[in-house]
């Protein structure tokens, strides 16, 4: 270690790589902070928004808990044909399954590729075929989801918070870089006693930004990963279901009431998908199908592969299987990014930890924050040789 | 100026040892929870209360602790 500063240029050439990253950490925390600050204040509730939708709303999923809608009920075109009967003169879009209880959503709108705002969301009870009535929207939890999703901006609003994503990977990087030489001299978790305030926030910093690396890594990179998923999924929809559709003879689109029997279709699939459960079907003409077929999306057998879509194509006049294909791998990843960065798939008590690494980080932040606000005008001189000087032997 | 704290020089695997072992157990746990229920979670929430626990101790340790030279 020694050889490494014996020539004179060493510990120069050293000073100024502790300068970029220096700088590095400092600007990149800067223009991220007070978005992931927004971001952490939000995700908090966003980890227990099944507890809190139990606590708030009309809880469905555990009044109706057991006989899965994905498996067991009614059958799918008398749910659909009730749906129907109270939305008059409308179309079937989608239908949403659960796992866990007889909850089933339909979804209708005045034509098959009527947009979002038209739609209306219908629960019923598929183990009696009973309607629960529209779906109630429009709460705090969406709003806060909204937030922390695009800032309420839409696409530029959710790039936007992609490429804060990408500087707080940044920062983390650059800080572990700037840890290292610091803590040289330093055992793990030193929290100097008696210093200034500004010692006592850099401590806290160190330790909790460096015990806390591992989730915020996680976190920061699949929460970029999200920001930029929804075009990705976009051209996978666009292009492999079209693929799948492209070998049929017809494009023309299909009157709705020339639907055939949604059960059948869901049996062909089945067929070739034995032991895979529905999470959701796309009716003819939507975004999420073929202009001619139902598209069944099936989740996966087992806990991770629970998290994949495999979608089914069958015909919705004949009731013939078109094709079942698995997603890209690209895809399969971004679809995982989902649970690692909202943290809600792993019972109460890692929601629990999740949270306290949530406020964690809030701290990091605010320390960071801190150490920058309260800075001296010659702070980064000074910061540069006290790292440098540390990294140097005795 | 009296630097209780300081201790001698350590190795760079050293000094990013407690980190780097917090790190890899975080994303293990993270990961573990993902592939399973039951059993798995409860060892996703013990690897993820790790990295925890060890800002708990730093932080409520003694001073006595804190100035503890390593040689």
């Amino acid at each position: 270690m020694t050889e490494r500063f014996s020539h004179p240029s060493g510990l120069a050439v050293k000073r100024s790589t502790i300068r970029f990253w220096y700088l590095t950490h400092r600007w990149t925390s800067i223009i991220s902070t007070l978005f992931l600050l927004m971001l952490c204040v939000t995700g908090l509730p966003l980890i227990f928004h099944d507890e809190i939708d139990a606590a708030f709303g009309e809880d469905w999923e555990s009044r109706l808990a057991g006989n899965p809608s994905a498996s067991v009920g009614q059958p799918l075109d008398s749910i659909v044909a009730r749906a129907l009967a109270e939305r008059p003169g409308e179309v079937p879009l989608f239908i949403g399954f659960s796992q866990d209880s007889s909850l089933i959503t339909v979804t209708t709108g005045p034509s098959p590729d009527a947009p979002g705002s038209a739609m209306t969301l219908l629960n019923f009870d598929r183990l009696t075929g009973r309607s629960l009535g529209p779906v109630e929207g429009g709460g705090v939890m969406e709003t806060i989801l909204a937030l922390h999703v695009d800032m309420l901006l839409g696409l530029p609003g959710m790039l936007f918070l992609g490429v804060m994503g990408i500087l707080f990977l940044i920062a983390l990087i650059s800080g572990v870089v700037l840890y290292a030489p610091f803590m040289q001299r330093l055992r793990f978790g030193t929290l100097r006693r008696g210093r200034s305030k500004r010692v006592r926030r850099l401590d806290q910093h160190n330790l909790l930004g460096a015990a806390t690396l591992g989730w915020a890594l996680v976190v920061g990179a699949t929460g970029a990963i999200n920001a930029f998923a929804d075009p990705l999924t976009d051209n996978w929809r666009e292009g492999e279901l079209a693929e799948m559709i492209a070998a049929q003879s017809s494009e023309e689109p299909l009157d709705p009431a020339a639907y055939g029997s949604l059960d059948l279709a869901m049996a062909r699939a089945q067929e070739i998908l034995p032991g895979r459960s529905p999470q959701f079907v796309g009716f003819p003409g939507g975004a999420w199908s073929g202009p001619r077929q139902y598209a069944i999306f099936f989740q996966g057998d087992r806990p991770l592969t629970s998290h994949l879509l495999t979608p089914a194509l069958v015909e919705a006049d004949t009731g013939r299987l078109v094709d079942a294909r698995e997603m890209p791998a690209i895809n399969k990843a971004l679809m995982l990014s989902k649970p690692l960065h909202f943290g809600d798939y792993g019972g109460l008590p890692f929601k629990l930890l999740w949270a306290v690494l949530d406020l964690l980080t809030i701290w990091v932040l605010w320390t960071g924050l801190l150490l920058w606000l309260r800075r001296s005008p010659d702070r980064t001189e000074r910061a540069v040789e006290e790292i440098a000087l540390r990294s140097a032997p005795a | 100026m009296n630097r209780p704290h300081r201790i001698a020089r350590q190795s760079l695997m050293r000094t990013l040892l407690v980190p780097g072992v917090l790190l890899i157990v975080s994303i293990v746990g993270l990961i573990l929870a993902l592939t399973g229920d039951g059993t798995r979670d409860w060892i996703a929430a013990l690897l993820l209360a790790l990295p925890v626990a060890a800002i708990f101790r730093a932080w409520f340790a003694p001073a006595s602790f804190q100035s503890k030279t390593i040689r």
